[in-house]
């Protein structure tokens, strides 16, 4: 099947990826130093010569962890302002990423070389972006028409429900639903970046058309794919999660081991990305016949549509 | 044969004890205020309307010739009452929204006459005793005919309707849920001189506010409640019979002794879930979707029996009640009557997180905190709020774990006190107000003065004292003020007395200096260790005339140094209390020092061999009241480790947040 196919190749794909990944992480942890570096200062100077502190070594102390943010509050709360800028920073950051991750996957250079990352990275830096956006558009649109009728069914439930469990359950289907609509737009906007690569086309409107197009023509295949992908890395999660409850910083080696795992999941986190890109370039390369560089489908071609980015025709023949 | 013949006998005893209300043939209180109501529930008008018959004793060495009552339903007739322009809608639940005709309360009395058939029905008058608001209805005067003698019985029939008022401030429906509490005409209470604060004898009868509770004598209530069929009871008391009519409704009849109040529940929902503790009959009332807390609850009120039994004194009642209500009725929630509680729950809540064990074990502590020790909650609400939030935090600490009990997820955690001890020390502004005030005279921060700050100091007073001295504070206080009206004064001088008793002159001549601080003071608690200083000695070098003024030099020859060290503590706040230093040098070696904490400053000096490595304040962590634990010690070798673990910590998850936004678009 495409989709098995796809997974396999896309973790063939993330394991001669290793530069890519490693290049990844270190500009992620750049980023991330420069609000950790003075962070760290912060934190080292409020807490000062006091011990009061020490008992948040082995375990948690809600009277020491409390006490601390009472005092030094002010000096910490900077931060996380700081912090959500930066990832909404980061946001804009990882839409050039993309480009060069998908341009280095798709063009299966031997050597993965900097340079052909970083021009990938530029070149389609302003397709991606108009599609970045209208996907955070896209995403509101969907948070609105679920929340805002949801809201006010809840609000008239509250009224007649004979117990909370009705309200739990019915906040818990439109949260559901709002779920598989993210990710479908998710995967749209995936698509269509891949789209764009493929294409060698800066056409991003239309390349959302065919991306829509692909998703809900070959629904079950990219769906299945998706699912498949999430397999291990929430399975790495669990792990983790079991991992992280059984130690605790006590000594500078349990320190070391405790931020070792730490970062190796964020490296994987970051593989992973890599992983199911490769596999979303497989699916659609498959599906749709496309050799790299060699071939190319005209009905997917962005170029071979005479429609323009302002005249997109639906055909319904064609769904 | 023994066992059997003790089993036999306590099955016994349990058997008549379970026929009683409470343990004791004999009255328990004084029993001024008695009631014996006839009332009916009509659940489409939402209304209760029936006959009281009050027996009221004047103890006093007056001729009464007014009686003043409690109409606090009245609090809910509409925007101008006292409660309203206070805020209090806005407190459980409540909002502004807009209210129907339907939603609003009151009470009502349709006809009032003595035991002589004098009709004092066009005698009564609302009046204010408070703020003058003639809008507010919660207090009613009612001029007597014949006035009650000294040591005399006036007996009243009273026709009263109430009108229930959307669920709102601890009463009221919500569709067919009844939750029915200060629902008819109750008496104040007549102080004699020497009761509490009373100069002279006159009504203790406050008007309703948004942040006031109640006050009440006690006395036997003999309650029968007439309604649909369908309608699960639950009241203060026992059930004592419960008649089917043909008319389809029922009639149930519960009974108590010896209580200051009277609340009963009504609702076709209710699960009902029975159990024993000694002599205790628990019956726990429980919404369909909450069965599985049923296990829960019950066994946290075990708890409290258990810990209040051994702790403050026997439980003197043969019944406790909990009601869980449902969700929409969240505004009767967490609320306490004599053997009778509210509590809240919510469907899906882990075993890990605690209020509803807290909120059990909290309400039922009033049973003895208001219900037997039955303090004046308008003027003193500290005094049953604040020592039972002291005892809330000592049972679940006991059973639940110091550092868990009041949740424990998923790595986070903290103990009931911690938890409760924050709700001062984080405080805005700790001094805006002394807790010793009148409960409608808080500017804001309400239940951080009077739960909060009390429960923190009667700790603090605790590791001072030692845990067997307060102990015994609390035992003599309950045996010597159990069904009384007690206030601060008398709290206050149990535990000079006990104190002195146990610790002679330690803490001075009496504690009046403590309550003086911490109960009618606003000062805050903030010792500072300032610095640790260091100095080594060097051989003393030039020309002395006096051979003995170089001796110093023979401590310190080429192979040792000396040091002159100094730990330098300071006063920051207000509150005075006695403070330990613990001096920690480098070869190991602690000095426990103690400052009366009385100056600004103290400095601790010495010359050792070896340098001060580290110094705390209070290392036993008695002062509680301590407002800002990151001066209380210095490392002059500070630990980094913490910085380090939480700043990769702090990675962790700014890297999380940032690939996790980047993921989305």
């Amino acid at each position: 099947m495409t989709a098995i196919k796809s997974y396999f190749n896309g973790l063939k794909i993330a394991l001669n990826s290793k530069r890519m990944t490693l290049l990844l992480y270190v500009l992620l942890l750049i980023f991330s130093f420069t609000v950790l570096i003075p962070f760290f200062g912060v934190l080292k100077k409020e807490i000062g010569y006091s011990m009061s502190v020490y008992s948040l070594l082995k375990d948690f102390d809600y009277t020491a962890y409390t006490d601390f943010l009472q005092h030094s509050g002010k000096a910490i709360k900077p931060f996380v302002s700081i912090g959500i800028w930066l990832s909404v920073f980061y946001v804009f950051f990882g839409v050039f990423l993309s480009g060069g991750i998908i341009h280095t996957i798709y063009n299966k250079e031997n050597k993965f070389s900097l340079k052909e990352f970083f021009s990938g990275c530029g070149n389609y830096i302003l397709p991606f972006l108009r599609i970045t956006l209208f996907s955070f558009f896209l995403q509101l649109i969907a948070a609105m028409l679920i929340y805002i009728p949801l809201m006010a069914y809840l609000d008239s439930l509250r009224e007649t429900a004979e117990s909370e469990i009705a309200l739990v359950y019915t906040f818990s289907g439109g949260a559901a639903l709002h779920l598989v609509l993210a990710v479908i737009i998710m995967l749209i906007t995936d698509y269509a970046k891949i789209l764009l690569v493929v294409n060698e086309s800066r056409k991003a409107f239309v390349s959302l058309w065919l991306s829509f197009k692909f998703l809900f023509r070959y629904f079950f295949r990219v769906i299945f794919l998706y699912l498949l992908l999430l397999i291990f890395p929430v399975l790495f999660l669990i792990g983790y999660f079991y991992f992280s409850e059984s130690y605790s910083v006590v000594s500078k080696s349990t320190f070391l081991i405790v931020t070792g795992a730490q970062q190796l999941f964020i490296l994987f986190r970051i593989w992973f990305k890599i992983w199911f890109t490769g596999g979303e370039i497989f699916l659609l390369t498959e599906t749709l016949g496309i050799e790299k560089q060699t071939e190319t489908n005209e009905e997917w071609d962005v170029h071979a549509l005479e429609i323009t980015e302002e005249e997109i025709e639906i055909d319904p023949d064609e769904l | 044969m023994k066992t059997k013949l003790t089993s036999v006998i306590v099955l016994i005893t349990s058997f008549v004890l379970h026929s009683q209300p409470t343990i004791s043939k004999e009255p328990l209180s004084p029993r001024i205020a008695n009631y014996r109501m006839n009332v009916r529930l009509i659940p489409s008008t939402k209304t209760v309307e029936g006959t009281e018959i009050l027996t009221w004793h004047n103890t006093s060495q007056d001729t009464i010739k007014e009686l003043q009552f409690h109409m606090y339903m009245n609090a809910f007739k509409n925007t101008k009452s006292t409660f309203y322009k206070e805020g209090g809608h806005r407190f459980r639940g409540g909002s502004d929204k807009e209210k129907k005709d339907i939603d609003w309360g009151w009470v009502k009395i349709l006809e009032m006459k003595d035991d002589a058939g004098n009709n004092l029905t066009g005698r009564m008058k609302y009046i204010q005793p408070d703020d003058d608001n003639v809008y507010d209805q919660t207090v009613l005067s009612v001029r007597l005919i014949e006035p009650v003698l000294p040591d005399s019985v006036i007996k009243l029939e009273i026709n009263f309707k109430t009108k229930l008022p959307k669920a709102v401030a601890r009463s009221g429906f919500v569709r067919d849920y009844f939750f029915v509490a200060q629902w008819f005409p109750k008496i104040g209470v007549y102080e004699v001189p020497g009761q509490r604060y009373a100069t002279k004898a006159g009504w203790n009868c406050h008007q309703y506010h948004a942040n006031t509770e109640f006050y009440a004598d006690f006395g036997n209530y003999d309650v029968t409640i007439t309604l649909p069929k369908e309608y699960i009871v639950g009241a203060t008391g026992m059930e004592k019979e419960t008649k089917l009519n043909t008319d389809g409704t029922k009639t149930v009849n519960y009974y108590a002794e010896d209580v200051v109040d009277f609340a009963w529940t009504a609702s076709k929902r209710y699960r009902i879930f029975n159990d024993e503790w000694k002599h205790v009959k628990i019956k726990a009332m429980i919404q369909p979707e909450h069965t599985d807390f049923a296990d829960r609850i019950i066994t946290s009120v075990k708890y409290a029996l258990e810990y209040f039994e051994k702790h403050v004194g026997i439980y003197p009642y043969t019944t406790v009640t909990i009601v869980d209500p449902p969700y929409y009725a969240s505004a009767v929630g967490g609320m306490e009557y004599p053997t009778f509680f509210t509590t809240f729950t919510m469907w899906g809540v882990p075993e890990n997180i605690r209020f509803i064990e807290s909120t059990t074990v909290h309400e039922f502590g009033h049973n003895y905190f208001m219900g037997i020790l039955a303090t004046n909650e308008f003027e003193e609400a500290w005094m049953d709020e604040g020592f039972n939030t002291y005892l809330e935090t000592r049972v679940m600490d006991h059973y639940y774990g110091e550092k868990t009990a009041a949740i424990d997820f998923y790595g986070f955690h903290a103990g009931d006190f911690e938890l409760m001890r924050s709700g001062y020390t984080n405080m805005k502004n700790p001094k805006i107000a002394p807790s010793a005030i009148p409960a409608w005279k808080f500017p804001y921060d309400y239940s951080s003065l009077t739960y909060s700050k009390i429960a923190t100091w009667m700790t603090m007073l605790e590791r001072l004292v030692g845990r067997e001295t307060m102990d015994e504070i609390m035992k003599t206080y309950y045996n010597r003020w159990k069904f009384k009206h007690p206030c601060a004064t008398d709290f206050i001088s149990i535990v000079n007395e006990v104190v002195h008793k146990n610790h002679g002159t330690k803490f001075g001549k009496n504690m009046n200096w403590f309550f003086d601080q911490v109960l009618y003071g606003t000062g805050v608690l903030d010792y500072k260790l300032r610095s640790i200083k260091n100095v080594k000695v060097k051989k003393a070098k030039g020309i002395f005339d006096n051979p003995t003024d170089t001796l110093d030099n023979n401590k310190i020859n080429k192979d040792s140094t000396w040091y002159k060290s100094s730990v330098y503590v300071e006063r920051l706040g207000e509150i005075q209390m006695p403070v330990e230093i613990l001096v920690h040098f480098a070869n190991g070696s602690e000095k426990l020092e103690r400052w009366d904490g009385k100056g600004r400053f103290k400095i601790f000096k010495y010359e050792k061999p070896h340098k001060i490595l580290w110094a705390k304040l209070d290392p036993a962590n008695k002062l509680t009241m301590e407002i800002n634990l990151k001066n209380n010690s210095l490392n002059t070798k500070p630990r980094t480790s913490v910085v380090w673990k939480y700043a990769s910590k702090v990675l962790f998850w700014l890297e999380n947040m940032m690939l996790g936004a980047s993921m989305i678009f």
